[in-house]
């Protein structure tokens, strides 16, 4: 029986002096890994612009039903988005969330991303439907969220879609309604672009945006 | 039918108007000729005559048969077997139109024998009406031609006054109306079925074919459309009968034609030359040589819209036949001749902005084809292509060919195509050169100052 | 199919088909199930050959061609799939693609559109094209309700060959040429035809977008149902988009019989009044002068005492009840036979056109022919009718009939939109409507135009009752030209075919009495009945006039035209419905509203809306008032009790439209919260009465209507199938499962007209042709 309970005592004694697997919650918080999939941040550009469109391919990507959007038409008066659509309501119910992140990836233009927001309890339930203004990210701090982490780099050889120069055939000034290139300024003729990875590709590349 | 003709061939040279002669452009240079006084002074209305008074139209249709006659618009269609596919009864009237509408870059004899010889026509007008038994003729004058569509309604004017069109012509029994109209100024109205639907008010679009015009045309009519030097061939035709016509030309392509010499060579213009005329002949002896004593680059044999042709086939005779055998078609007969200091891209580019602007937006091939082809091409002129480039024209360019509605597509990649084949080096150098190879653009310098060409 | 046409044989990608000959390749490939893309391509307009996407590969041609514009022939061979095709294919949308925006994702047609799935089915991976897109301003109105996205176009004429060659009206253009075209409007010309919304539903991108339903959802998320448009009498067959609890589109579901694959911009957008804030969404009793919210139990049962005590004070003739015309025939059904069975009076009737009183057996008063015979007749005369605007779909059948050669007549008051395209316009003083018809019968019979010895027979029965109404006295009267009414008799006696059609309306005219029978005796003495392409009848105002009439809401009449007096009917009725049934006709419309009763019943009606000082007087004079409806409409407002009814997208119902194609109704969504449908109000009432009443659902209640309403004996919800079914009917084959089916009728026919239109009601019965009654 001693010999057992020595035994016991043996195990607490080993893991005695060494670095305890839990913290004291909510004093002390854990470091979260960067693909750590909380609550979703809707985000904006660099103008203050909001990045969603109102697309919706984040409510039909949802398999938990759990995204409902209403999308109105930016005005001259009120633009919240640059081009055409804007999301006028933009509601998670987060107790329908299962946090796959598939909104994310649906998203054409890096609007919403699950960031590493994990306090989410209430005894209300009503209040776990979150708004527009809860998920968005306030003026002046706009950032691209998790969607750093997730974007793989392309490699070396893929061909860039965006052309080195441009002018021989000018067209008219092109909206900002390609979907995506939102921090683009509105009035300027610029390239539209084939897709999101190829221009932040050239971000990171510290390229200028516009050719040579 | 080459029997009747077997004793005066070519073989035998045994020509009876002598080795050039001029069906078409006789008389042309006589003063006042485009005054019906003058016109008839020399001769003219005569061979109308003669086509009412000894011909039946069945006999006529024969003997243009006889001739053999081809299409001088650029397909170098038998004009009698043309006329033979109308059906001989039909519930609506048939028409006759002359397709005046010339427009295709580097022709310009239609306009000449409008401007300077409105009447012989007219004439021809009036004997293909009456050999396809059509009461209403028209002519179709492209839009820009504005003095040479003034000249043919003027003569039209007049031949009405003298009792040459109308009731009863020349106390034949015959009737006929004829109606002078004028485009709007778009190429794709050359091209017969827009020209029907111009004609008949509308947007000038291509028609679905089949049906073909002799069965469904104008109004819903059967209708024969032919070149205007087609029809201005008649009279020479029916003056000196088939036999004489066909003992020029070769066996297959009979006759004469006008070849509208243009670029760098030291006499442009129209030359009327028999069908099998060397090139050579053309831009050496009628031409006058090189301009400037250049190297010849490239020859582009009839219009725009037909391959090139390198200084080595100088020799091919200029018919239906050889043309195509040398990979070219003898087409509108418009010869525009490039020296050595031409850039090919430069040359190519221009002509398929030409094709961009003129294309009637119907198809998306052609619409969408020739507005990629022109940013591509300008792109590697003035120095910013890439080598990959190069293939994606081809590649585009098949992807137009054979897949558009109307020819005009294909018309618009076959420069492409060929320069490509022939001056591959010519475009990769621009690639890596970042400027043309010959002429202004072969400086770096000067491709960077060139402004870029905006689409309006 | 009656005659055996010719049959094409050949094969498509190893599979043999045999089709008409003069067919499309595309059509052929249609019927093996095998997908040929196509844009500019409409299955309803002439081929065009301009997007060049339905290449196919045929043995023996050297080049694609393309499967829009070429006719099968004997023994073709054609591949769909070969490498050649892939590749044309693919690079045509490469060509369509390098111009077309990346904003699929703000796009409205995004999820519908044929540019997305044929590039995801047939177009290259990805594209070559690195240079600048083409770019136009963002969307431009072409009209008040339609825009314009130029970027978004691809060029392929479907809007402009509609608006040019099926709907004949001003509209959309082409502009500019070659890479520069474009769609645009002549600013002379606007695009302001009812038609137009049909252009946004055939626009293979987003270029063509309704203004009202601009970014309000994506197609993933709308419910999609196939229904029936409740909007007007042609009821055409729609799909019901919802989202939620908003009804926001309805679009096409072609039914070529009916619609012909069209929709005007009613059915399309005007759906605002099911979508309203304003909807009733509990019963509400009025309390001390105000109307007070209350539960259904105590509302139904409120309803049951006070109608059982006004008829035990004042007896049953002092209750009355006025259905409506917009209700499902299940509904009208459901309503008479509570007034009748349950409560025990004939009042109940509804606001309808004037129709001479029905006879025993006697033809029905409905349109004789149908829209799909528009387009075989040779003249079609529109004698106070204005289709445009109050039944446009079959105005534009009308103008396809033009198109294939029809001489039309429009008789009318007022200018109408087809006055430019047709054979013959007339016009006269508003209100002569039957003056016109009957100077017009005056000429036939008195110039011995009538034709076939039934047509005689009939021309001499009318001659005296028409003797005085001379096209002089109607030029005098009507201020018409009494020429134009000679010429116009002479073309009706002539026709292979004429079609003669008038306005419910045109019958409640001061002179309109016997319009209806008139009109019928003239189609009749003329020869123009009973085949394809030839016939009279009535344009009907609203989506189901012709099933409340057909369902008895009429005060002479039991469901099926049998008048109240007929002892075999009543017999039968009050068998099948365990009661005994009031045998003298009850009152009118008029009559119940200028109080004849002290009850009334309203069901989706708003008599006080029309009503006179004095029928309001009436109203407010009631004893009691119950009203079913969507919102408080102004009889709602004089109400004792308001019960919160639904739309016709709420429930499930058929209606009959004015051509007798009876057609399913479907539930599209869920009802609004807290109000019911006008059949379940109604059991809910009838049980409070103490009636044992026990559907459980309209098809339940269909089911009975076809067991004990000749007309539509054999009906029930699967034998109407999916395009409905065209009384009278007759028993079809039975399907493999045993299934019971009825067919229906193009046309009526002269034999009917002889035999009545329902067999089934007449053993031994003395059956009346219509005449000329109410003289």
């Amino acid at each position: 029986m001693a010999m057992e309970m020595l035994k016991g005592l043996g195990t607490t004694l080993k893991e005695f002096g060494k670095k305890p697997t839990t913290v004291s919650y909510p004093e002390e918080k854990r470091q979260l890994p960067p693909r750590f999939r909380g609550r979703h941040v809707l985000h904006r550009y660099e103008n203050g612009l909001e990045r969603c469109v109102g697309c919706f391919l984040c409510a039909g990507a949802c398999p938990a039903d759990a995204i409902y959007i209403e999308a109105e038409e930016n005005t001259d008066e009120q633009r919240v988005s640059p081009g055409e659509r804007y999301a006028r309501v933009f509601d998670v119910n987060l107790l329908r969330c299962i946090f796959c992140g598939y909104c994310e990836q649906a998203c054409p233009t890096g609007a919403i991303t699950l960031e590493n927001i994990y306090e989410l309890a209430s005894t209300h339930p009503e209040d776990l439907v979150y708004h527009k203004e809860q998920l968005l990210e306030p003026v002046g701090s706009a950032t691209r969220g998790s969607i750093v982490d997730w974007t793989p780099t392309p490699p070396e050889a893929t061909p860039t879609p965006l052309p080195g120069r441009q002018g021989y055939f000018d067209g008219l000034e092109a909206s900002a309604a390609a979907v995506g290139q939102g921090d683009m300024p509105a009035e300027q003729a610029v390239f539209l672009g084939d897709d999101l990875s190829g221009m932040e590709h050239r971000r990171r590349l510290g390229e200028p945006e516009e050719g040579e | 039918m080459a029997d009747s003709v077997d004793t005066i061939t070519t073989e035998n040279k045994t020509l009876p108007l002598g080795p050039y002669p001029r069906f078409v452009t006789r008389n042309m240079d006589v003063p006042g000729i485009d005054r019906i006084e003058v016109y008839r002074e020399h001769g003219g209305y005569a061979a109308l005559a003669k086509a009412l008074q000894s011909f039946q139209p069945e006999q006529l249709v024969e003997e243009v048969k006889q001739s053999g006659l081809r299409g001088r618009g650029g397909a170098g269609f038998a004009t009698g077997m043309k006329w033979s596919f109308l059906p001989p009864t039909s519930p609506k009237p048939r028409y006759l139109i002359v397709n005046c509408d010339e427009s295709e870059p580097g022709t310009f004899k239609d306009r000449m024998i409008m401007e300077l010889n409105p009447h012989m026509l007219v004439e021809g007008v009036i004997i293909g009406s009456y050999a396809t038994k059509v009461h209403h003729a028209f002519i179709y004058v492209r839009g820009e031609l504005a003095f040479a569509g003034r000249q043919v309604e003027r003569a039209v004017r007049e031949a009405y006054a003298a009792g040459l069109i109308g009731k009863n012509i020349l106390g034949s029994g015959y009737d006929l109306e004829i109606t002078v109209s004028r485009g709007a100024g778009a190429y794709i109205c050359g091209e017969e079925s827009a020209l029907m639907e111009s004609l008949e008010g509308r947007r000038g679009y291509p028609r679905l074919k089949p049906p073909f015009p002799a069965v469904v045309g104008l109004y819903g009519g059967p209708t024969v459309i032919n070149n205007t030097e087609t029809i201005s061939t008649l009279p020479a035709i029916v003056e000196h009968g088939a036999a004489v016509y066909g003992a020029y030309g070769t066996e297959k392509s009979k006759g004469t034609r006008i070849y509208c010499l243009s670029g760098h060579v030291n006499r442009p213009g129209n030359y009327e030359l028999p069908l099998g005329t060397p090139l050579r002949t053309l831009v050496e002896d009628f031409g006058g040589g090189m301009r400037g004593g250049k190297q010849l680059k490239a020859i582009i044999p009839g219009g725009s819209s037909v391959p090139f042709l390198l200084p080595n086939q100088l020799d091919t005779p200029m018919d239906f036949e050889s043309m195509a055998a040398a990979g070219t078609m003898l087409g509108s007969g418009g010869v525009i001749v490039l020296d050595e200091d031409t850039c090919i891209v430069g040359a190519v580019l221009r002509m398929t902005e030409f094709y961009r602007d003129e294309s009637c937006g119907k198809c998306t091939p052609c619409r969408e084809g020739t507005f990629w082809l022109v940013q591509l091409l300008e792109r590697l002129e003035h120095g910013g292509g890439k080598e990959s480039d190069i293939d994606l024209l081809n590649d585009i360019c098949d992807n137009m060919l054979g897949k558009c509605f109307c020819p005009l597509g294909d018309a618009a990649t076959s420069s492409i195509m060929s320069s490509i084949k022939l001056f591959r080096d010519e475009y990769i150098h621009h690639v890596r050169a970042h400027a043309c190879l010959v002429g202004p653009g072969a400086t770096r310098a000067h491709a960077a100052s060139v402004t870029p060409v905006s689409a309006r | 199919m009656a005659e055996q046409e010719e049959l094409v044989n050949l094969t498509i990608d190893g599979q043999p088909v045999s089709v008409p000959k003069g067919s499309l390749i595309w059509a052929a490939a249609q019927k093996l199930g095998i997908e040929i893309p196509i844009y500019c391509y409409h299955p309803k307009m002439d081929p065009l050959g301009a997007c060049r996407m339905c290449f196919v590969e045929v043995e023996k041609m050297p080049k694609l061609a393309t499967a829009c514009t070429t006719t099968v022939a004997e023994g073709m061979v054609v591949s769909t799939t070969s490498a050649k095709v892939k590749k044309g294919r693919a690079g045509t949308l490469e060509f369509l693609l390098i111009n077309h925006p990346l904003d699929c994702p703000i796009c409205d047609k995004g999820g519908e559109c044929d540019l997305q799935d044929f590039t995801l089915r047939y177009g290259p991976g990805g594209s070559r094209f690195d240079l600048n897109k083409r770019h136009f301003e963002k969307p431009i109105p072409v009209s008040e309700n339609i825009l314009l996205d130029r970027e978004r176009c691809i060029a392929c004429q479907r809007c402009v060959r509609f608006t040019q060659t099926v709907a004949m009206e001003n509209g959309l253009v082409m502009e500019q040429r070659g890479f520069r075209i474009e769609v645009g409007v002549d600013p002379a010309a606007p695009f302001d035809s009812i038609f137009s919304g049909n252009v946004v539903e055939m626009c293979p991108v987003g270029a063509l977008t309704a203004k009202n339903y601009r970014f309000v959802t994506r197609p993933w998320e709308l419910k999609k149902t196939p229904s029936v448009c409740g909007n007007c009498s042609v009821g055409c067959n729609v799909r019901v988009d919802v989202r939620v609890d908003k009804v926001l589109r309805q679009y096409s579901r072609t039914n070529d019989a009916i619609d012909d694959g069209w929709l005007c911009d009613r059915g399309r957008w005007d759906l605002d009044w099911i979508n309203d804030t304003e909807r009733l969404r509990t019963p509400l009793i009025r309390r001390d002068g105000q109307l007070q919210p209350v539960s259904w139990d105590e509302a139904l049962r409120f309803v049951a005492e006070r109608l059982r005590a006004v008829r035990d004070q004042r007896g049953a003739r002092a209750i009355g009840g006025i259905g409506s015309t917009h209700t499902t025939n299940e509904e009208a059904y459901l309503f008479q036979k509570l007034l009748r069975a349950g409560l025990g009076t004939n009042n109940v009737d509804h606001a309808h056109g004037r129709f001479p009183a029905t006879e025993p057996g006697a033809l029905p008063w409905a349109w004789s022919d149908s829209i799909a015979g528009l387009e075989q007749a040779s003249h079609i005369v529109l004698l106070g009718a204005d289709p445009y605007h109050r039944q446009p779909i079959v105005d534009l059948r009308i103008r396809k009939a033009i198109r294939a050669g029809a001489r039309v007549y429009v008789v009318t008051p007022e200018a109408n939109r087809l006055d430019r395209l047709v054979a013959g316009v007339i016009r006269y003083t508003a209100g002569h409507t039957g003056t016109l018809a009957r100077a017009l019968l005056n000429i036939i019979t008195s110039d011995g135009l009538a034709r076939g010895e039934q047509g005689a027979q009939r021309a001499a029965d009318r001659r005296a009752s028409v003797a005085q109404e001379t096209p002089e006295r109607a030029a005098q009267v009507a201020g018409v030209d009494a020429d134009a009414l000679r010429e116009l008799a002479r073309e009706i006696a002539g026709a292979k075919g004429a079609v003669i059609l008038y306005d419910e309306a045109a019958t409640l005219e001061p002179s309109g009495a016997t319009l209806a029978a008139d009109v019928l005796d003239l189609a009749l003495i003329t020869g123009n009945f009973g085949k394809p392409g030839a016939g009279a009848g009535p344009l009907l105002a609203d989506n189901n006039s012709l099933g409340a009439r057909d369902m008895g809401l009429l005060p002479d009449t039991l469901p099926g035209y049998r008048p109240v007096g007929d002892a075999a009917a009543h017999a039968a009725l009050g068998g099948a419905w365990l009661a005994t049934l009031p045998a003298e006709p009850g009152l009118s419309y008029t009559e119940m509203l200028s109080g004849g009763v002290k009850a009334l019943y309203v069901m989706g009606a708003n008599p006080a809306r029309d009503a006179t000082p004095e029928q309001l007087a009436a109203l407010d004079a009631l004893d009691f008032l119950v009203v079913q409806d969507l919102t408080l409409t102004e009889t709602a407002q004089r109400a004792t009790v308001v019960l919160p009814a639904v739309a016709y997208t709420e429930k499930d119902g058929s209606f009959t439209n004015t051509e007798r194609c009876v057609q399913l109704v479907r539930r599209a969504m869920q009802p609004l919260g807290g109000a019911k449908a006008d059949w379940e109000i109604l059991v809910g009432v009838a049980r409070a009465l103490g009636l044992g009443w026990t559907y459980l659902s309209p098809a339940e209640i269909l089911s009975e209507i076809g067991r004990t309403v000749p007309l539509y004996a054999g009906v029930t919800r699967r034998s109407l199938g999916a395009e409905g079914v065209r009384w009278p009917f007759a028993p079809g084959e039975r399907t493999p499962e045993g299934r019971a089916t009825i067919t229906g009728s193009p046309s009526i026919t002269w034999q009917m007209l002889a035999e009545g239109v329902a067999r089934a009601q007449k053993p031994g019965g003395e059956l009346i042709a219509p005449r000329g009654r109410g003289e």
